[in-house]
């Protein structure tokens, strides 16, 4: 009991999609340059993914690989368009191609395959859930670091910055900040 | 001379660096010299192939006005059903071809095909808004809907497939001249190896950005 337990939460942390796995990366580095931007990537990326795995989930077992691969990323692209549809209705930043990008994140078009569909459905779901969350994590705490750092402002309301990093808005500082986030989230949870 | 701008305009215009799209695919392909050479031609394959049969899609099909509001959203359909063709196209080519070579390729297929970069070079290459409504024509006059003629022809969508193939041979050739140092002993534990990459990516990405500007 314990040790399922555990199993589903490590998304959240330990197994995280983005700084233990890689995964989905691209959206983070360029899009969650401020913490608005960074919200709306989580909840479009929450609604793809949670929504494309569980529909995905009901694909036949025994089809080839190959197939599901084009069935996971054809419902994920069906999915994008309520989901775009109320992020264009909420009309709070706007993160360009990388919304329709979420469609074929690896988390829906590998992990999925690997992970996801090798659990029961009752386990599927939480772990599922604690995969998206950890994303959502990730991508709200770089975003609120980067727009501090680069502009001085939370949610575009000024904080009291000594010294504004203009550069933190690049990708290049994305990936270098999402480095040194790795590298604290592996003193934290070393891999055994 | 010709060379070396054309270096330039691959690092600048580079969608792993300045888009970080394909970073995931990158960090496989420079794993060891094999991986590289053939998820390169196999990312280049799919980032012509996309280009072209999509520009051909929009061309030949009355599909002009998935590029307007609101059919825009139904884009990323179009898109993944254009991948998905090739993707089968080449399995089923590789899986016709047999022997230990196909073999060895078709693993990589699986990866090339749905990825950031490929899906992203066929959205930069056919954004939304690009066929401009043309003003009141008598065609328009009469119920039909003529658009202008698409930014990119079938020899532009080619040379930016390959652009983008190329270019991610030259992320990947980048990061495996120093793959063995990041991954070494001499680093310290918790930068080793992945962190190090995500590193090393943003400081060429930095001196891409300071040659582009």
């Amino acid at each position: 009991m314990k040790k399922t337990r555990f199993s589903v939460l490590d998304g959240l942390l330990q197994k995280n999609a983005v700084l233990a796995e890689g995964m989905v990366i691209a959206p983070i580095v360029v899009c969650c340059d401020t913490l608005p931007k960074a919200l709306i990537l989580s909840l479009a990326f929450a609604c793809i993914t949670f929504l494309t795995v569980i529909i995905a989930s009901f694909c036949p077992k025994k089809l080839p690989y190959a197939v599901k691969v084009v069935f996971y990323a054809l419902t994920a692209a069906m999915v994008y368009i309520p989901v775009s549809l109320l992020c264009d209705y909420l009309n709070y930043a706007s993160i360009g191609i990388y919304l329709p990008l979420l469609a074929v994140n690896s988390m829906i078009v590998l992990h999925s395959e690997l992970y996801f569909y090798k659990l029961r459905r009752r386990t599927m779901v939480p772990a599922l859930f604690f995969h998206i969350a950890g994303f959502c994590m990730t991508a709200i705490l770089t975003g609120l670091v980067r727009e501090i750092l680069a502009y001085g402002t939370i949610c575009g309301r000024a904080v009291d910055m000594p010294l504004l990093l203009q550069g933190f808005s690049a990708p290049w500082a994305g990936f270098i900040l999402l480095g040194v986030l790795c590298a604290l989230h592996r003193t934290i949870f070393p891999k055994k | 001379m010709w060379i070396f701008s054309s270096l330039i305009s691959l690092l600048a215009d580079n969608l792993i660096f300045t888009k970080a799209l394909g970073t995931s695919t990158l960090m496989a392909a420079s794993k060891n010299r094999s991986n590289l050479a053939i998820l390169s031609l196999m990312m280049t394959l799919f980032s012509v192939l996309g280009c072209v049969l999509t520009g051909a899609a929009y061309q030949f099909l009355p599909l002009a006005e998935l590029t307007v509001f609101p059919f825009s959203f139904f884009q990323p359909l179009l898109y993944a059903a254009v991948i998905s063709v090739i993707y089968l196209l080449t399995l089923l080519v590789l899986y016709a071809a047999g022997g230990e070579k196909s073999r060895k390729v078709r693993k990589y297929v699986h990866l090339s095909a749905f990825n950031c970069a490929v899906m992203g070079t066929v959205h930069l290459a056919f954004p939304a808004g690009l066929f401009v409504r043309d003003a009141v024509t008598p065609a328009e006059f009469l119920g039909l809907h003529f658009y202008s003629i698409p930014r990119l022809s079938i020899t532009g969508s080619l040379l930016f497939g390959m652009q983008t193939g190329l270019g991610f041979m030259l992320a990947s050739l980048i990061l495996l001249a120093v793959r063995k140092r990041l991954y070494s002993e001499t680093v310290p534990a918790a930068f080793r190896g992945f962190p190090a990459v995500l590193v090393y990516i943003g400081l060429i990405s930095m001196a891409v950005h300071a040659i582009a500007a």
